[in-house]
């Protein structure tokens, strides 16, 4: 551009041009200043937005790694675990965390935090995600800011009230066990609520779990609830058959605990409050019933007898509705007040008015002025049974009949004491245990045994060869009784016997109208007359009676000395003995005679016996005609005239009664000198006795016997031996049959039924073995019958239908002890099937 | 470079000739434009060292955070894993591979330092003059110019992987932080090293032989 360019080429001068700073600059320092400017800014947003680190100690730090584990709110990081350490003494781990700073400022003291961990329970299973992504800790704080706070405990386990749900707190204790940990409360099925888990208190009586209801179910909840567990399921057998009870199956598994509230007008749920956890609804309505409204009143009752199976928690009840429950029991020995040392049960029991059906706010006074009124009327406690088979009791306020007058005592220790009646218990199971030892001890073993012996025996008669012929002989007899019956002589005797019935007719007859005469004749007024008499001599006869006396004094000693007599008479008695042992000698002689007599029965003679009958008869019949007309003479001889006659002579002797009677007291004097010989005469007598004791019985049964013997022979002729000949050519005939019988396999059939029998005898007999084994089982069953029939209410319809079925149990127990006895007397019962 | 041994090279600037950067005519020294293509043409880039500095600060400063930070962020369902460049080479290391380990570190460390290093002694000689001979020097300038682009490997292997393993909750890798700053890193360097006026190294030369001769 200038001219000396092209000049050519010359020192060009190179003045730089000068400048200000900012023409020198290039434009690129703003990418440093730029990029210093972000990383400043960056830096401090960073620093700026920092939120505070907080420490929280935890048991142990399993799974937590600094930089890597988060603190979740709602399960959302809200910060992350910086380090990791040991809180001093290496007690604890210490974790802290940074948090972020959004949520920092409502980080406050109500605060808590835990590890979450995979976790596999019957509710199912929890934190899974963290078995890939490793353990978070999970923090839970409400939505209002509150003092900052930066050092914190670490809870072991999730609080029951997570982020976001409200609820409120309770206890809930039992005395034996609680459900695990994270039990749901249904309340109809639905979940409102959640059992923690249970931890025994330091007294160690029972158990305490934290517990909570979500809002707004704990409206549903106020001191008139009711707990009760839900979890298994119930299984029982009763009247009305088997029952297997069970809420849901998945409380069936994880368990459960429900409530009702019972009662209105409860007071609402308080915090901490504490409430008892039942084992079923049952107890839950029970222990309502009793301590639900109203004030629970305390009484006393004494108990003469001493029973076993009452217990604290058994019923009160009046008019079979429960009104309390028994508290406690103990012993009470008081000489002073009822006279002796023995032990008394003292009962204190509890009882609510407002369940007797008086006002609920009924104070102590109203309801004892109430009881005096009953207790005027009769009212008292009464031990009786609860459940018939367990043998547990309850006291039942009845109104007693006749009960003797006694008051309510309400200055009595410990408290006011109702006056008690004798229980009112049956014994069930001492009658059934009673029917069991029965049947166990009967001798069945040997019965069987009999009968096997029988049976042998039975089979070696029937095969016996006597056996076999006597229907032959049977036959013959009865053939000959059968000619005897249908002789003439029989055929006649029944119009023989008519025409003697007729005679007696007509005697008595004739007997009749003489007394109809009698009367006429005005006999009876002077019976009446005699009569007078007789009392008067009775006046007189107390003098006599002294007198006689006397004589029974004497007699008295005639008696002593027949005491003696009847000592020698024993001596003759044993004589007499001895004879009789002489007369079964005669017997067997007259077992001969009467075989005897069975060959006379089929003789001539014999059967002209009806013949002879008959004309005996005949005979009769003319003796009675004969009677007939002296009864006829007498009335005509004026015989009826006579007897009056001779009545009014007895009426005049009556007269002289007296005077004879009072000769009778001379008498009776002289009689006492008679008695006295009589004891000479006793003496004699026993004399005599002696002497008879010594007479020759034997000798004269040895006569009988030979004449037995003489009179066997007499009817041992031939001609009467000659009978049995025909009978038994009868007889072949019937042998015969049953030959063809037996071969027709008529008997084999009866030893097979034999055998069989023998058989069942047998499996009887191994039966019967096992008798015992049976009674033990069957005890068991009744043991455990009880166990599961002691939880019925015995107010049940179960147990009502169980009361009837175990009173028809015990009729038929009953029948079967009647069997028993029956068979123990008469075992052979069993075989003929009586 | 014949010429070169043998003595003092001859620059335009000294011939009084300024040569035009886009179509390479020469002109006369002080031609402000060129008559052939119509670019500006400047014998010697007054503000260059001064860019140079100004990348080469950004470069730096872009590089620690790069360092710093988390490149690539692996998300498994078992694990959630962040790692920094030397980190992750050494974690390679560990596991065996020293090979890729080698790559990652020559790759994102020794190549990046050694640029600021040597762009750096290039800036700074250029104007305070070096006892290595200028021939030297410009081809170090050379290298540094042809290598600057590939310090990017390890940036593009964070975005292949990044767009590759996108497989949901069950694994997913993500550029951390690092890879961002980092790229910026070595753009700023690479911009660093352009804006360098590599006729500058022959100038201190000329006048280091002409001080003695005259």
């Amino acid at each position: 551009m200038s001219d000396d360019t092209s000049n050519g080429p010359a020192e060009v001068p190179i003045e730089p041009r000068p400048k200000g700073l900012f023409d020198k600059l290039s434009i690129v320092w703003l990418v440093p200043i730029a990029a210093l400017g972000g990383a400043l800014s960056v830096a401090w947003q960073t620093y700026a937005d920092r939120g505070p680190l907080i420490h929280i100690e935890f048991d142990n730090g399993d799974g937590i790694a600094a930089e890597e584990t988060e603190l979740r709110y709602r399960d959302i990081e809200v910060g992350r675990v910086e380090e990791v350490g040991f809180s001093e003494g290496l007690e604890r781990v210490r974790v802290g965390v940074r948090l972020d700073k959004e949520f920092a400022e409502y980080v406050d003291d109500e605060s808590r935090f835990w590890i979450v961990r995979p976790e596999v329970t019957a509710s199912g299973v929890t934190g899974l995600d963290t078995v890939l992504s490793g353990v978070y800790i999970e923090g839970v704080w409400d939505n209002t800011i509150g003092p900052p706070r930066t050092e914190f405990e670490g809870q072991s386990t999730a609080p029951l009230l997570g982020a976001g749900e409200t609820g409120r707190a309770f206890k809930l204790v039992s005395p034996e066990q609680l459900p695990t940990a994270r039990t749901p409360i249904l309340y109809k099925g639905v979940k409102v609520g959640v059992v923690g888990a249970a931890e025994v208190t330091e007294d160690g009586m029972s158990v305490r779990a934290d517990a909570v209801i979500y809002e707004p179910f704990d409206r549903l909840v106020d001191s008139s609830t009711r707990f009760w567990d839900i979890s298994g399921f119930d299984f029982s057998i009763g009247a009305n058959g088997a029952r297997l009870n069970f809420t849901s199956v998945a409380s069936l598994i994880q368990g459960g605990v429900t409530f009702e509230t019972l009662g209105s007008g409860g007071t609402p749920l308080a915090e901490d409050a504490v409430f008892e956890l039942f084992d079923s609804e049952d107890a839950a309505r029970d222990d309502f019933l009793v301590e639900g409204e109203g004030q629970a009143i305390d009484v006393s009752m004494v108990f003469d007898q001493n029973l076993n199976g009452l217990s604290a928690g058994a019923a009160i009840e009046l008019g079979g509705l429960r009104v309390g429950e028994v508290i406690s029991l103990t012993g009470l020995v008081d000489p002073e007040r009822f006279g002796d040392n023995r032990v008394r049960l003292l009962v204190s029991a509890r009882i609510n008015p407002g369940r007797v059906g008086l006002p609920g706010d009924t104070g102590p006074e109203a309801f004892f002025d109430y009881l005096d009124e009953r207790i005027e009327g009769g009212l008292r406690a009464r031990l009786t049974n609860a459940s018939i088979l367990t043998g547990g009791l309850k006291v039942q306020l009845v109104d007693v009949v006749d009960a003797e007058p006694a008051t309510l005592q309400r200055d009595a220790r410990p408290y006011a004491r109702i006056p008690t009646a004798d229980p009112n218990i049956a014994d069930v199971t001492a009658t059934a245990q009673g029917v069991m030892q029965r049947i166990s001890d009967l001798p069945i073993e040997e019965v069987m045994q009999s009968a096997i012996d029988l049976m042998d025996q039975t089979t070696a008669l029937i095969g016996s060869e006597g056996l076999q012929a006597a229907p032959d002989e049977l036959l013959a007899t009865l053939e000959a009784i059968r000619q005897v019956a249908t002789s003439e002589g029989v055929a006649g005797l029944p119009e023989q016997l008519a025409g003697l019935m007729t005679e007696l007719q007509a005697t008595a007859g004739q007997v009749s109208t003489i007394l109809t005469e009698l009367q006429d004749g005005g006999t009876p007024a002077t019976i009446i007359a005699a009569l007078e008499d007789l009392a008067e001599t009775a006046n007189r006869l107390p003098a006599l009676i002294d007198s006689t006396d006397g004589v029974m004094a004497s007699a008295q000693e005639v008696m002593g000395n027949i005491d003696g007599l009847v000592g020698s008479a024993d001596g003759v008695m044993q004589s007499a003995d001895e004879t009789l042992g002489n007369v079964d000698q005669v017997l067997t002689g007259a077992d001969g005679v009467v075989a005897s007599i069975r060959g006379i029965a089929d003789s001539e003679e014999f059967r002209a016996l009806p013949g002879q009958v008959g004309a005996l008869t005949t005979q009769l019949n003319d003796t009675v005609a004969k009677l007939d007309a002296i009864v006829q003479d007498l009335v005509t001889r004026d015989a009826v005239g006579t007897l009056t006659t001779a009545l009014e002579d007895l009426a005049r002797a009556t007269e002289d009664l007296p005077g004879v009677i009072e000769s009778a007291g001379e008498a009776a004097d002289g009689a006492v000198a008679v008695v006295d010989s009589a004891n000479a005469l006793v003496e004699d007598a026993r004399g005599i006795v002696s002497q008879a004791g010594q007479l020759p019985l034997d000798e004269l049964s040895a006569r009988v016997d030979s004449l037995l013997a003489a009179a066997e022979r007499l009817i041992d002729q031939e001609s009467t031996r000659e009978l049995p000949g025909a009978f038994n050519a009868a007889l072949t005939e019937l042998r015969e049959t049953l030959e063809t019988l037996r071969n027709g396999g008529l008997i084999e059939n009866a030893n097979a039924t034999l055998a069989s029998a023998r058989d069942a005898a047998d499996a009887i007999a191994d039966a019967s073995r096992n008798l015992p084994a049976l009674s033990d089982d069957l005890r068991r069953v009744a043991r455990q019958a009880n166990t599961t029939l002691a939880g019925f209410d015995p107010n049940s319809v179960i147990a009502r239908e169980a009361g009837n079925a175990i009173r028809q149990i015990q009729d038929a127990a009953q029948a079967i002890e009647r069997l028993a006895r029956t068979l123990e007397r008469n075992p052979n019962s069993l075989i003929i099937g009586r | 470079m014949e010429i070169a041994r043998k003595g003092p090279s001859l620059t335009a600037r000294a011939a009084g000739l300024v040569a035009c950067r886009t179509c390479a005519r020469v002109w006369p020294a002080g031609t402000p434009r060129c008559g052939r293509c119509g670019a500006h043409l400047q014998s010697r880039d007054t503000a260059s060292l001064q860019k140079v500095w100004a990348w080469w600060l950004a470069g730096v400063m872009a590089y620690i955070p790069a360092n710093l930070y988390p490149m690539l962020v692996t998300d498994t369902l078992v694990e959630h894993h962040a790692s920094t460049i030397v980190g992750g080479a050494v974690e390679i290391a560990h596991h065996g591979s020293y090979g890729i380990a080698a790559i990652i570190l020559i790759a994102s460390v020794l190549i990046p330092m050694g640029k600021f290093i040597a762009i750096a002694y290039l800036a700074l000689s250029a104007r305070h003059g070096s006892r290595v001979r200028p021939g030297r020097r410009h081809h170090l300038y050379e290298v540094v110019e042809f290598i600057g682009r590939w310090s990017m490997i390890d940036v593009f292997v964070v975005a292949i992987l990044s767009a590759l393993v996108q497989l949901s909750s069950v694994a997913q890798i993500t550029p951390g932080p690092a890879a961002l700053t980092f790229a910026a890193s070595v753009i700023f360097t690479m911009l660093s090293a352009q804006s360098f006026d590599s006729r500058l190294i022959w100038d201190r030369d000329r006048a280091d032989e002409r001080r003695p001769s005259t």
